[in-house]
């Protein structure tokens, strides 16, 4: 069978755009390397804007309601910013993205998830995909695989990527913890040099991160999110679940994100933005 | 971290890919032209916004602690309600007046602490 289009990548982008082109009778398969629901290394504010773009409901990903901001200086509250109207909700992208692929499921697209892909060719007037358990045909395809996307490598395509990194961990912390912190998102700019620190509640635990947006400058980064744990004694005495990191692309400028038969989007295209690497 | 970058540069994708197969063979091309319209121009805002920010955070966060249009613009950005591009402008044009209340402020609390004031 010829698809026509295979997307790379079963992300927000990736998941988004096959529930909007198989909606419209065309025929897509997502290819996915991981097994989903997979843990992805992210703060987890779904903001109103997003929610705006997405085509259909996401609210039972929903684990919170953003109640306001806290600003932080290096561990310090500076103020506590109420918010009158819904600005962001907290989720936990493995459920989130598991969530947009079974809507783009349902809405006709063939899914395949444990697949990595190696490459592609240009086949007469078409695509051939090249994975770990076969290769695919299509009309077109789309880079949605993220940060480090083979789909960009292979077509030639944003050949000088700039890119941030992030690294959080998961806290399990006392439930007095979780009340002081209540649904209030902090933001900690005296956290680290040149980017940020993060704590952001969820339903039953703390997700506690440091992004550093200088490219290249980011040896520390472990021993940063270390620090600023530290900064927040009650934060001090939990010991994370899990601590990983993440690539985070800077845009900004302008480059070709397509060729004949290829398009990039998401990560892939190196769309975030260099500020607060959302 | 990306959510609404992606899912934005989806509903462009998903655009151009659907007036592809409409004219039997479309131009992909209309894509990155469309991203760097209503999305890349907007980060080069935010990088500059990050430059300044980055270089000077405390300064930045003390501003943000005692100016409410400050508050305020930061607030519509995440939301979604004011660009990167609007926010450069309000900062240009409203620095006065955030430098006025962050003073005005800092005069309020010395007044507060200042026994006999």
């Amino acid at each position: 069978m010829v698809y026509d289009v295979i997307i790379a990548g079963a992300g927000p982008a990736g998941a988004v755009l096959a529930y909007l082109l198989a909606q419209r009778g065309l025929s897509v398969r997502v290819i996915e390397k991981s097994r989903m629901p997979r843990y992805k290394t992210c703060g987890g504010s779904l903001t109103f804007k997003a929610i705006q773009n997405l085509p259909f409901d996401v609210s039972p990903t929903y684990e919170l309601r953003a109640a306001g901001g806290i600003m932080a200086y290096a561990g310090r509250e500076m103020i506590r910013l109420e918010l009158e109207c819904p600005i962001a909700w907290l989720i936990m992208r493995d459920h989130f993205d598991h969530y947009l692929i079974q809507q783009a499921v349902q809405s006709g697209t063939v899914f395949s998830d444990g697949l990595t892909i190696k490459g592609y060719e240009t086949v007469g007037a078409g695509i051939k995909v090249h994975t770990t358990k076969g290769s695919f045909k299509s009309c077109l395809l789309v880079g949605a695989d993220g940060v480090n996307s083979v789909i960009s490598r292979s077509a030639g395509l944003l050949t000088h990527r700039k890119v941030g990194i992030a690294i959080e961990a998961e806290l399990v912390v006392p439930d007095s913890v979780l009340q002081e912190q209540d649904a209030y998102a902090t933001f900690d700019f005296g956290a680290l040099s040149y980017g940020y620190g993060w704590i952001l509640p969820k339903r039953d635990h703390l997700s506690v991160g440091v992004y550093h947006a200088r490219p290249g400058k980011a040896a520390n980064i472990k021993q940063d999110l270390q620090n600023y744990i530290k900064m927040n004694p009650v934060l001090n005495e939990n010991k994370p679940i899990s601590i990983r990191g993440h690539h985070i692309p800077l845009g900004g400028q302008k480059q070709r994100l397509n060729n004949d038969r290829v398009i990039l989007v998401g990560d892939a295209a190196n769309l975030a933005d260099p500020w607060l690497g959302k | 971290m990306t959510i609404y970058y992606g899912i934005k540069s989806a509903n462009i994708a998903a655009n151009v890919i659907l007036k592809y197969f409409e004219n039997g063979s479309g131009d992909l091309d209309k894509y990155t032209d469309r991203i760097n319209t209503q999305i890349v121009h907007q980060l080069a805002y935010a990088r500059a916004i990050a430059g300044l920010v980055y270089c000077f955070p405390h300064f930045g966060t003390v501003l943000l602690q005692r100016s409410d249009l400050l508050q305020s613009a930061v607030l519509n950005i995440v939301r979604g309600d004011l660009n990167f591009q609007q926010l450069a402008s309000t900062l240009i044009l409203g620095l006065p007046r955030i430098l006025t209340q962050a003073l005005r402020q800092k005069r309020l609390t010395n007044a507060q602490l200042t026994p006999g004031l």
